[in-house]
């Protein structure tokens, strides 16, 4: 028996001794600095009915049904200060930016089929380590459930009385398509506009926020998980730890993002986030931290605006990696 | 004087490490201290456990991150030496280290919950101290999570692998009863990724005594 106890004994240190050491050898220590390349796709469009200037409304049909809708104001903005930011990081920009105040960078403007080109002509420079980010500042819709982004000729034709063409905007499959020619897993997006969240991906989670915020409701991820463990547990069981897109979007699957001053009040915070919102020092801002950032502050712009618009609320995907988005 | 000395030793460097082949010459050289009340089979515990764990996935790369554990458990010890043990407790995993490619592993913390069972060896007598129970536990835990300073509510399943050592000190806190030195290592299956953690433990157990 004293045999059999010190066999058990010494299977079970011996255990330990090789995890301990796989853990301690195996690991990669902290990156001093990214080495992969990086690219970043920073579309912008302000001005969608080339009659009217920024902010100015304008007739639209969708599905035959007249509304009215307007140029944006600091969509341009988002787009050039972006540009600029992820420049000085040492990104590989394709900027593409549609406003008013010759604010547009490009002689091209930020259509579905040049986001198509310029992925095309990043796919062929990246490689397996890099890192491709795609940001668009703009509308958003929502048609049947879905939703979609509204790059430039999204709203057709661009002068007189424009038409919802979905054929022109892009939505979760169009992107997922889109992307799928990237030699790289390493894949970031950021979508500043209405109804932003029905691209946003929880994986095997769930997100506990709110898909409409408008009743500003308390919510906790805790809770959530706990109540929800049997089918979170299932949920995990199914995952594949696929290498999906990490997805930041301004707002819920069901609510409005805002212009705010001087930027839309989400990449306003976002582009803040990149200077405050390292929140544990160590010289990156990665996604988790920039969306923890932008949660934190739109909360906080929600509660002093509650009276004058519908709340909204940042998105994250879910999923165990995370990828630096910023550099301090 | 020497012996004690070499026993206090063995303990706190990882007595597991050291004793595994010496246990199975070890004497109980002292009569157990005997209460003047029955100890019960069941015993409490507090642990406060430091994890050094590795995350991987495929085709991404292996990533260290930190964590702490505190849990409680409850034990009931059989006639037989098997002793049962449901532990319930926080564990909160921090960020990882970065890859080259600006590629690592969210935080998370959350509620751990484990069932383990395993056995308990003969005491080894530390002359003049006490005794030195080595236990071997294995099982499994589920755990309810979040990612930490998100939204995102997850769970996952993992496999427990726990030695432990718990000095009996003589005239202190009873036969069963004292401060004990864990090394589990657990094998957590996340969202298609997996973590090894190793860590390491300490911990207070306290046998139950029942009433005369």
């Amino acid at each position: 028996m004293r045999k059999m106890n010190t066999w058990l004994l010494n299977l079970g240190l011996a255990a330990f001794v090789l995890a301990a050491s796989i853990a301690s050898t195996a690991c990669t220590q902290n990156a001093s600095s990214i080495t992969s390349k990086r690219y970043a796709l920073v579309y912008g469009v302000s001005i969608y009915n080339n009659d009217k200037g920024e902010g100015e409304s304008f007739p639209i049909t969708v599905d035959g049904v007249n509304y009215t809708s307007k140029n944006l104001t600091y969509s341009d903005n988002d787009a050039v200060d972006m540009t600029n930011l992820v420049t000085q990081q040492g990104w590989t920009v394709y900027s593409r930016v549609w406003g008013g105040n010759g604010d547009s960078t490009s002689a091209t403007p930020p259509t579905k089929s040049q986001m198509v080109n310029d992925l095309a002509d990043i796919a062929t420079k990246a490689d397996a380590d890099s890192t491709v980010m795609i940001y668009f500042s703009g509308h958003g819709d929502v048609e049947s459930g879905t939703s979609y982004i509204i790059p430039y000729e999204g709203i057709y034709p661009t002068t007189g009385t424009s038409a919802l063409e979905l054929a022109n905007c892009v939505s979760p499959a169009n992107l997922s398509s889109m992307l799928s020619i990237l030699p790289t897993k390493n894949i970031i997006v950021i979508f500043d506009t209405c109804y932003s969240g029905g691209f946003v991906d929880s994986g095997s989670a769930i997100d506990s926020s709110p898909s409409s915020y408008a009743s500003m409701q308390s919510y906790s991820a805790f809770s959530t998980a706990m109540e929800k463990f049997g089918s979170l547990l299932v949920a995990n069981a199914s995952a594949s730890g696929s290498k999906t897109p990490i997805v930041l979007s301004a707002a819920g699957s069901n609510e409005y993002s805002y212009d705010g001053s001087g930027n839309g009040v989400f990449t306003g915070y976002l582009l803040d986030a990149a200077t405050n919102g390292d929140s544990d020092s160590d010289g990156y801002v990665t996604m988790t931290e920039a969306y923890a950032y932008t949660a934190k502050k739109i909360k906080s712009w929600d509660e002093a605006n509650s009276y004058s618009v519908y709340p909204f609320l940042p998105h994250l995907s879910g999923g165990t990696r995370d990828l630096v988005l910023f550099t301090d | 004087m020497r012996f004690r000395r070499a026993s206090l030793a063995a303990l706190c460097c990882a007595a597991t490490i050291c004793c595994g082949a010496s246990l199975a010459e070890a004497q109980a050289a002292l009569p157990s201290l005997t209460s003047q009340r029955a100890a019960t089979p069941f015993s409490v515990d507090f642990t406060a456990e430091g994890i050094d764990a590795a995350t991987w996935a495929q085709d991404s790369p292996t990533l260290t991150q930190l964590g702490l554990s505190l849990a409680g458990g409850l034990e009931y010890t059989t006639p037989i030496s098997v002793p049962i043990r449901l532990e319930v407790g926080y564990i909160g995993v921090s960020t990882s280290s970065i890859a080259s490619d600006g590629e690592l592993y969210r935080a998370w913390d959350g509620a751990r919950f484990a069932l383990l069972m395993g056995y308990t060896f003969a005491p080894l007598s530390l002359e003049g101290l006490g005794k030195l129970k080595m236990s071997l536990l294995a099982g499994g835990a589920l755990t309810a999570a979040e990612y930490t300073h998100t939204a995102l509510a997850y769970a996952y399943p993992s496999i427990v692998l726990e030695p432990r050592a718990l000095l009996a000190l003589n005239g202190i806190f009873g036969a069963d009863s004292g401060p004990y030195l864990t090394l589990p290592v657990e094998l957590m299956f996340r969202a298609g990724n997996h973590t090894l953690a190793p860590g390491l433990g300490l911990g207070f157990r306290y046998r139950i005594i029942g009433s005369n």
